[in-house]
């Protein structure tokens, strides 16, 4: 696909984007000469950050968000299991732990190849991802400080 | 339960995934209930069995290869680590790792919510997987039978 259309249809993916977070009220922050946005949520226990980006080379949409702490160097193998488990259990979307920093990012990507993408699916793709990663980031947080053991967490996500 | 509305656009996401496989003269076996079709692909060295769904109630179209090979058990929580790094390389889709049966099963999924989707988006679905599980799955392979060590496979991974 040519250069050009890549960007039309990335432009549009990022206005539908736009329109369908001011339609639900949400406050962010716009980059548009990078087709990126940035937002905040509160969360039941740890606040969220979140990155979307349009890529426009790739054609995809892309939600990332850091987690706002870092596996400890005696964590990472525990880390690295907790996160295959809530992985396998992820109809969408996976967090993705750096083994060397400890840092883990949530991830979810949907193409828009030739396509348009509705209000709805990224009204979708952004209340699946603060979800996701709300149900588990104080778990992953709770493990590596020690306030849960391996054996609790795979408990707890039976 | 999908409306029929949802209903009715998964109908038209297979259809148009269906067509998109028509095109490059891909051999399928389609499921029209569970608007599920199955396929695969050579690649380089090991088989990539594929199996795309439409899912109505989620309003998801998603890619699934269960690579061809289980973790010994000694290997379960080292293949943790190997799937955290392929993981950590990439843009779309990643490895599902389900440690009690020692399966790994690659994963890439789109929305289809309210959408119109062409078939552009599913040849890429396809293509980027079968490129991705390519390029893994005789790593994963020869890391399991200890033909490489878990270092190389990380720095394998890190390169993209």
């Amino acid at each position: 696909m040519e250069d050009q259309k890549k960007l039309i249809y990335a432009r549009e993916a990022y206005d539908t984007l736009c329109t369908c977070l001011d339609n639900i009220g949400w406050h962010y922050k716009k980059f548009e000469d990078e087709l990126k946005i940035m937002f905040g949520v509160g969360g039941d226990d740890i606040p969220m950050n979140f990155l979307v980006i349009v890529d426009a080379d790739r054609q995809l949409i892309r939600i990332i968000s850091l987690l706002p702490f870092q596996m400890n160097r005696d964590k990472i193998v525990e880390g690295a299991v907790a996160t295959c488990i809530i992985n396998y259990m992820l109809a969408d979307g996976s967090f993705d732990l750096d083994i060397e920093s400890g840092h883990i990012m949530f991830r979810l990507t949907s193409s828009f190849r030739e396509s348009l993408l509705g209000e709805e699916a990224l009204k979708y793709m952004v209340s699946i991802s603060c979800f996701t990663v709300d149900k588990y980031n104080d778990q992953l947080s709770e493990l590596n400080e020690g306030k849960i053991t391996l054996a609790q967490f795979i408990d707890n996500n039976n | 339960m999908a409306d029929e509305r949802e209903m009715k656009q998964a109908r038209i996401a297979f259809a148009s995934l269906c067509e998109m496989l028509d095109s490059h003269k891909w051999n399928y076996e389609k499921d029209e209930n569970d608007l599920t079709i199955y396929t695969g692909a050579a690649g380089d060295d090991l088989p990539i069995p594929i199996k795309v769904q439409v899912d109505p109630d989620k309003q998801l179209v998603s890619l699934y290869s269960q690579l061809p090979l289980e973790v010994p058990e000694e290997d379960r929580i080292m293949a943790a680590i190997a799937v955290c790094s392929a993981n950590y390389s990439m843009v779309d889709g990643n490895f599902d790792y389900n440690l009690g049966s020692g399966q790994i099963l690659f994963r890439l999924t789109s929305s289809i919510r309210e959408s119109l989707i062409g078939k552009d988006m599913f040849e890429y679905m396809v293509f980027i997987s079968c490129g991705t599980i390519d390029n893994y799955n005789d790593k994963f392979d020869r890391l399991f039978k200890h033909e490489i060590s878990l270092e190389e496979f990380i720095a394998f991974s890190k390169e993209g």
